[in-house]
């Protein structure tokens, strides 16, 4: 590949970062969107209906792990839009602290939450794959801290929003807290590459049978689709709250009920 | 082949149970709860 190579590596960082702009983009532009989360909570509900038939009974048993391993069709695509609703957090962090808009704080809360509730199932879900293959429900390994560590992070992150009532001091402290707890994100990432984790490495193409490759891609897309309609509905709910305490200005989009 | 896992699928049903539980209980909570 010679001279492209950096430019293939690079694309699926690339692909993350373009789904995030336009998840962020869809939710937060001015107007009616009842209509669009409606047809994504359709498609969502649909793609979720056929998931247990191409997960529990048309994907082959693996190998060494039996059946067990299906457990990756809920905890991969739970712990990765986990960490794609954290990078959405650290966006707006960032864009709070240039713009000062009301809108990027309450997207910043609902990623932060939402990305707490996919991370920590995934987690939980991960010690219930973890027992019957590695014979514990956890171990000191670095996935597994820097999923922890995460955990504890955003807990403290959204403890702190409950505890201080000043908005803009709160947005503020918040935006900072979320950039530092970025750096985590990566870490995680990488962890089964820059360490020697008993942890497996990142399924792919490569790495794993075309019916099972398939039906974890079906699975992170119909995650992906709850995830963008539970933060619409989050994002408008604290969006809503913010309105009672701070005076918005009129440019601020409309907020559908 | 290093051997099978025996009861893998009781694993499995639990986390399938676990997620849907808990991804249902937050969006009942989040598209019911009107004012924040």
């Amino acid at each position: 590949m010679g001279a492209l190579e950096p430019m293939v590596s690079s694309l699926p960082g690339v692909f993350f970062g373009a789904v995030c702009l336009l998840i962020v983009a869809f939710l937060v532009r001015p107007g009616a969107r009842k209509p669009a989360i409606r047809a994504l909570t359709v498609i969502a509900a649909l793609m979720f209906a056929i998931q247990p038939f191409l997960g529990l009974l048309w994907t082959p048993p693996e190998q060494f792990m039996g059946d067990v391993y299906r457990i990756i069709y809920m905890h991969v695509p739970e712990l990765q839009v986990g960490m794609l609703a954290l990078t959405i957090n650290f966006g707006c962090s960032i864009a709070y602290l240039f713009r000062k808009s009301w809108v990027t704080d309450a997207l910043a809360e609902a990623t932060a939450e939402i990305g707490l509730l996919f991370g920590s199932l995934g987690v939980l879900l991960g010690t219930l794959w973890a027992k019957p293959t590695w014979g514990t429900w956890w171990t000191w390994d670095p996935r597994l801290v820097s999923a922890a560590i995460l955990l504890v992070i955003y807990t403290g992150y959204l403890a702190m929003r409950r505890f201080v009532e000043e908005p803009e001091r709160r947005a503020t402290w918040s935006a900072v807290m979320g950039i530092f707890a970025f750096v985590d994100i990566p870490v995680l990432w990488f962890s089964v590459n820059w360490w020697r984790s008993m942890h497996q490495v990142q399924s792919n193409k490569s790495n794993v049978e075309p019916s099972m490759y398939m039906t974890l891609q079906w699975s992170k897309v119909a995650f992906l689709a709850l995830f963008v309609v539970l933060t619409w509905y989050r994002y408008h709910q604290g969006y809503r709250a913010l309105e009672r305490e701070v005076a918005m200005p009129s440019s601020l989009p409309e907020v559908a009920s | 082949m290093i051997g099978h896992v025996v009861g893998g699928w009781g694993y499995v049903w639990a986390a399938w149970i676990i997620s849907w539980v808990g991804l249902g209980a937050y969006a009942f909570s989040v598209t019911r709860k009107k004012n924040g």
